[in-house]
Parts: structure tokens; C-alpha cells; sequence
């Protein structure tokens, strides 16, 4: 038989025999709802403007109400504001989360502490100064009317160098998504691959099939069939968030399908980067136990791509963003935060996929010369060393 | 599949669609570090034969096996069929069960079967045929949907076997295909090699027990330490082998032999003893036993294939 029906068969046995497994099914649907919750939930949770409730102790001084609602404008939402008879009752309201923030009359402004959601403290700033500054104007004669519309005015305008367009957000969104499927489908993906190598290897088959097909069109068809399988998750994935995010009138822009073809290339050349090191892996075990030892090094490679990401979303054009994209083993996860958050220059994209692709020439040559010496060996784990001899 | 080989398959019975040819075997060494595990093996096997590969564990039968069929290369030496270097292509004709057993647990017999045909070669209809005709064949077509996992350990030799036959060989090699079997299973086993042998396949197989196995080869290669120490028709070796005489008598002292010959005697119960003479003259022999007792068996049989075995390596 020639090389590519070889293939084929092979890679055609690995998507029928997962594809028919109850955990391939489980695991996707969990995938999918995964993502699907991921961008349903946040939508859910945030009613359009937030309110915040504020609670005045004693009585409240002329043109302090108004300016609570100036500053929650200010913030983006609406205030609630109420006369609270005793600060002890305050105090039991802020605790029992019946209000957001408490102002003690002249002596400040109190919020719970733990857990203070993040616009409520920056509230409690500029509420803070409101009260600081017109106990001051009261006490330099300034009338209680005059401190009222002085306090009520808009705030001036705050713009953006770079503006924050639902675009962006989409962008950040796709990419902080993408990556942990990357960083997941990469693990998972790999795992398969070394488990199923170490299936092959341990239940003694791989000798049977080798004696019809050559070592590299059997690690080939492994991996190009376990490669089809996380392409349709991807693909499945990819759909089903792209559905939610428009079934909740989630802004998608038309740069969407390109974020999404971005994440998918890299997953394939993450991939292909790793699949054959992760089938070498489980090549030289010979015990199941052994496999996560082996891949070991992988995982964590692939654990550094990812932490790698992290620090490029939120440094975009930072000295790890302008780097990582070019080590190979961490290129599949920084190139796609890069490219869809920060400045990438129109050479970075190719230069960076280039450089993954030779490296993964060699990794391929080196991982499957490693897998044929040690497919057919038994007995302990085989060193690295005794792996590559010719 | 390439598409000459296809169109040569869907022509018809699959015998036959390569030429047949004499499996040659020659000078093979193979070290392992500073073990040699063959030492210039050489041997031929003729087509539509039984062929039994034969030696004590650990004289490199395995390996021998494993270099035929592509797995393991030499060291030196090289394999022939038909008078011309094995091919990777050539393999495809041949089937193998390997010493250990193999196959993947959780996949369903019969798509094993397919599967292992179509990577011989054969299309999707011919694999899906012949699965099913072996199935039946060797009694377990009711477990073809099962897992192979799910099957008894005599059910999955039949599959490992189903497996080894599924695209309908012209060589067969079999590692041991007789360990683990009850003796129902041997002669089974045996029943499928005679078929396949007289259908024109060439069978080898290994074993290393050679007593158990002398019934069913017509030709041997005996081998130790990675080489042939005995090789040819079973008959023929077993008639070059000088008979030996086996004498039975009973009531007599365990001494009346003495003076007639090398010999080594075993006693049956206390009043019979049995006498094996490697070189005597029977009609002296069978005389003196009628003379000192009752003569319960005598006769002249041909020696064993393990006792040829242990004159070629003994001292």
C-alpha cells in the first residue's frame, strides 16, 4: 500500500473510533456549553445601567443628593438615595447589602470593604471629595442653591487616544476565549495522541499494523485523525459562540470570522508543532502511568504559551509581546493576543508562522524518528538518547 | 492501495496475484548490543509447505521473524522471495502473528478485521467479505460486533488469527500460534494450517515446543543460539536419525540389559522396566528379553524431533 491511502485508513480509524466514544461526545457537549455560558452568562448578569444605592446618615446637607447622582452619572450609572435614621442601621444595611454606600454627614463615606464591587469604590472616591469640598464652600459663605448646580453639573468629557470601539471588545473577548480552547485543545489533543501511541504500543498491536503499514504513516494517520477530530471541536465551538453571542445581541463586528480564522490557524500550527512530540511520548512509555511523566515537558511548554498570552493581553505591544511570537513552543498562543490586541506590523504575522513552521520541520523529523525506535521496543521507559539512535 | 493491485484483487480469487516463490532467508545477523541474537541465519521455505521455525526459547525465532516482515532490519544478511529482495509491497501478501498478541481492545472484531484487510490492501467490500468469511470460518462470527476486549482468551487468539489470515496471505508467519492453546485448540489450529498449505500458502511457524508440533511441519529448520543446527523434511531427518530401540519386559531384575548396547532404561512400575537402545542388534536384544521375561512392547521407532535437537547441540 502506498503512503496516503495508509494514511488515511489510519486516520480514518481514529476519527470513526473516537468519534463513536461516549467520552468524545461528553467532552465536547461540556466544551460547547462551556463556551456557550462563557458568553451568555455575563450578558445575564448586567441589567444595563448599574444603580448604585446610597444611604445618608443624619440629615443630608443641601446639594449633596444631587451631586450623588452627578457622580454615578459620571460613572456611567444611577444613584439611589436615601436618608438612613441611624448610622448603626447604616451600617447593618451596607452589611446585609441592602446599600452599595453609606455617607456618615461631614465625618466620610463607608463602604463594605470585602468584595467592593469596583465602580462603587471608585463612587465612594469621588463622593468622598464631594463632601470634603462643599462642607469647605459652605463654610466660606457659598449659598446652599449655588453649591447645588455647581455640584449637578456634567461632567466634561473623557476621550480615549485609542478608542474603545465594541470591536475591540469583541477582539479581547475572541481572544481571551480563543486561548484557553487553544491552551485546552492543545493539552487535550495531545494527550490523545500519547495515549493513544501508548494504546497502540502497550496492547501490542502496533506490531500487527506495522507489519503492513511503515511507522511514519502510522504516526502520521494518528495524528492527522486526532488533528480532523479538534478541528471539527474547534469548527463546533466556534459556531456555538458565535450563535450565543448573537442570540443575546452581543455586538459581533465584521472582523469576527478573521479573529476566529486567526485562533484556528495557530491551532493547527500549534499542533502540528507538538502532536508528533507528544506521540514520541508516548512512544518511549510503556506503562500508562509513565505517558504524563513523558509529555510532561510538553504540557508545561504548552502552560508557558499560555501564561505568555496572558501577559500579551494585558501588554499588547509590551517587549514579551514583540518576543514570544518568535519561540516557536510559545508562538501558537502569543502570535493570536498580539496580532488581534496590540500594533502587530504586517511582516509579523508570516515572520512568526515561518519560524514555527522550520521549527517544526525539525521537530517533526526528530519526534518521528524517536517514535519508530521506540514504537516496537518493551521493557523500561527509553531514554531520550537511546530514542534518537539511529 | 495503488490501483494495478486493486484491479488485480477485484479479478478474482487473491491467490495467486503475486508469483509464487521460495521464502529465502540468508546470512541474517542481527546483534543487540553485544548479544547476537541471529548468527548467520539461513534457511528456504518452499511454497504450499508447513513450515516449523523451531528451537528453545531465546534462539532468536522472534527476531527472525521480525526482520521477515520488516519490523526489525538486520544486521547483515537479507531476506528473498521469489529470488528477489522482499519489498515493503511484497509484505502486503504476507500475514503475521506476532509472539505477543495484539490487537486494540476496545475496537469491535469485525471492524478489526476490515480494518487490518483494507491496510493489506484489499477494498472496503473484499475486507467487509473476507472478515466475515474468517469469522465464521474459525467459529466466532457470533462475537463480530462484540469489542475485542469483551471476547474470552481463546476467542481472541481466533481473531488474532482471523487477523493474520483476513487478506488471504500467500505467506503466513506465525510466532508460537500454538502457546496458550488446550490441545482442541492445537489441532484446530493445525486443521487451518493444512487447509491453507494445500490452498498453496506457504505456512512458517515457530515453536518451541518441538515435540508438540513434529505432527504437523513437513519441513523444519531447527535452530539455536541464531543458527540452524538441523534442517530439512521432517521424515527424512527423522529416518537419517539412527531408530532406537524401545524394549518392555516384565518380571525381571533391572539389570538384563547389561552388555547389549548403549542404552537407558526407566522403570514403568516395580516388575516392568523399559529399555531405550540407541545401537544394538534387535535380534540379540529380543532374545535375551524372552529369555529373562515377558516381553510386553518391542519396537523400533523412529528418534523425536527434540532427541535430534539434542544430539546436533549436544557435546
Amino acid at each position: 500500500m502506498s503512503a496516503v491511502p495508509a494514511v488515511r485508513l489510519v486516520a480514518g480509524r481514529e476519527v470513526r473510533e473516537r468519534g463513536r466514544s461516549k467520552v468524545f461526545w461528553i467532552g465536547t457537549s461540556v466544551l460547547l456549553l462551556g463556551v456557550a455560558a462563557a458568553i451568555v452568562v455575563p450578558v445575564l448578569g448586567h441589567h444595563g445601567q448599574q444603580t448604585f444605592r446610597v444611604g445618608i446618615v443624619g440629615a443630608a446637607p443641601a446639594g449633596l443628593a444631587p451631586s450623588v447622582i452627578a457622580d454615578a452619572a459620571a460613572l456611567g450609572g444611577r444613584a439611589r438615595v436615601q436618608a438612613i435614621g441611624s448610622a448603626a442601621a447604616a451600617r447593618s444595611a451596607l452589611d446585609t447589602q441592602a446599600l452599595d454606600l453609606v455617607i456618615e454627614g461631614q465625618t466620610g463615606v463607608l463602604v463594605r470593604g470585602q468584595n467592593t464591587d469596583p465602580s462603587v469604590a471608585g463612587l465612594a472616591q469621588l463622593v468622598a471629595r464631594d463632601v470634603a469640598v462643599q462642607a469647605r464652600l459652605r463654610a466660606a459663605g457659598l449659598p446652599d442653591g449655588r453649591i447645588r448646580d455647581t455640584f449637578a453639573a456634567a461632567p466634561a468629557p473623557v476621550r480615549s487616544l485609542i478608542p474603545v470601539t465594541p470591536g475591540n471588545e469583541a477582539s479581547r473577548a475572541i481572544v481571551v476565549l480563543g486561548t484557553i480552547i487553544l491552551y485546552l485543545g492543545l493539552v487535550t489533543y495531545g494527550g490523545w495522541v500519547t495515549s493513544g501511541v501508548l494504546e497502540e504500543k502497550s496492547s501490542r498491536v502496533a506490531e500487527v499494523i506495522l507489519s503492513a503499514v511503515r511507522p511514519r504513516e502510522l504516526l502520521a494517520g494518528k495524528v492527522i485523525g486526532i488533528g480532523l477530530l479538534g478541528l471539527g471541536q474547534f469548527a463546533a465551538i466556534a459556531l456555538a459562540g458565535t450563535i450565543a453571542a448573537i442570540s443575546v445581541g452581543r455586538h459581533l463586528p465584521a472582523s469576527t470570522p478573521g479573529a476566529i480564522g486567526l485562533i484556528v490557524l495557530w491551532f493547527l500550527l500549534g499542533y502540528a508543532f507538538y502532536c508528533c512530540a507528544f506521540a514520541a511520548a508516548g512512544a518511549a512509555s510503556s506503562r500508562q502511568a509513565e505517558a504524563p511523566v513523558a509529555a510532561g515537558p510538553l504540557t508545561l511548554l504548552i502552560l508557558l504559551g499560555y501564561l505568555a498570552s496572558l501577559a500579551i493581553q494585558s501588554n499588547p505591544d509590551g517587549v514579551l509581546a514583540r518576543v514570544t511570537p518568535f519561540i516557536p513552543p510559545l508562538a501558537p498562543m502569543a502570535m493570536p493576543a498580539r496580532m488581534l490586541l496590540g500594533h502587530a506590523a504586517p511582516w509579523e504575522l508570516p515572520a512568526s508562522a515561518a519560524v514555527t513552521l522550520a521549527a517544526t520541520y525539525g521537530l517533526v523529523r526528530l519526534a518521528g524518528r524517536a517514535y519508530s525506535g521506540t514504537i516496537l521496543r518493551s521493557g523500561s521507559r527509553a531514554t531520550l538518547r537511546e530514542a534518537l539512535r539511529p | 492501495m495503488s490501483v494495478s493491485l486493486a484491479a488485480e484483487r477485484a479479478g478474482g480469487p487473491l491467490h495467486g496475484r503475486h508469483r509464487p516463490g521460495l521464502l529465502e532467508l540468508a546470512g541474517l545477523r542481527r546483534w543487540y548490543g553485544r548479544t547476537v541474537a541471529l548468527d548467520g541465519l539461513s534457511f528456504t521455505v518452499a511454497p504450499g509447505r508447513i513450515f516449523g521455525f523451531l528451537g528453545p526459547n531465546g534462539a532468536g525465532k522472534t527476531t527472525a521473524m521480525r526482520i521477515v516482515m520488516g519490523i526489525e532490519l538486520p544486521d547483515e544478511g537479507a531476506v528473498r522471495w521469489g529470488g528477489r529482495p522482499l519489498t515493503h509491497a511484497d509484505r502486503l501478501a504476507f500475514g503475521y502473528m506476532p509472539e505477543q498478541r495484539g490487537l486494540y481492545p476496545k475496537m469491535r472484531v469485525r471492524d478489526h478485521l476490515v480494518y487490518l484487510a483494507r491496510l493489506h490492501g484489499l477494498t472496503a467490500g473484499q475486507a467487509t467479505a473476507a472478515g466475515d468469511r474468517w469469522l465464521w470460518r474459525l467459529g466466532i462470527g457470533a462475537q463480530a460486533f462484540e469489542r475485542v476486549e469483551a471476547l474470552s482468551h481463546g476467542n481472541q487468539q481466533r481473531v488474532q488469527l482471523a487477523a493474520a489470515l483476513v487478506h488471504d496471505p500467500q505467506v503466513l508467519l506465525l510466532d508460537e500460534p500454538f502457546s496458550g492453546l488446550d490441545p482442541l485448540g492445537v489441532e484446530d489450529m493445525a486443521g487451518v494450517l493444512r487447509e491453507l498449505a494445500h490452498t498453496g500458502v506457504t505456512v512458517v511457524f515457530s515453536s518451541h515446543q518441538l515435540d508438540l508440533v513434529e505432527d504437523i511441519c513437513e519441513q523444519v529448520a531447527i535452530i539455536d543460539r541464531g543458527k540452524v543446527v538441523l534442517a530439512g523434511a521432517v521424515r527424512a531427518l527423522k529416518r537419517r536419525g539412527s531408530p532406537r530401540l524401545v524394549v518392555e519386559v516384565e518380571g525381571t531384575g533391572p539389570d538384563w540389559y547389561e552388555g547389549l548396547g548403549t542404552a537407558a532404561v526407566e522403570s514403568i512400575d516395580p516388575s516392568r522396566i523399559r529399555v531405550i537402545f540407541s545401537d544394538a542388534d534387535p535380534q540379540v536384544v529380543l532374545d535375551r528379553a524372552r529369555a529373562v521375561g515377558t516381553v510386553r512392547r518391542f519396537a523400533i521407532e523412529e528418534s523425536s524431533l527434540s532427541e535430534l535437537f539434542l544430539r546436533a547441540v549436544g557435546p
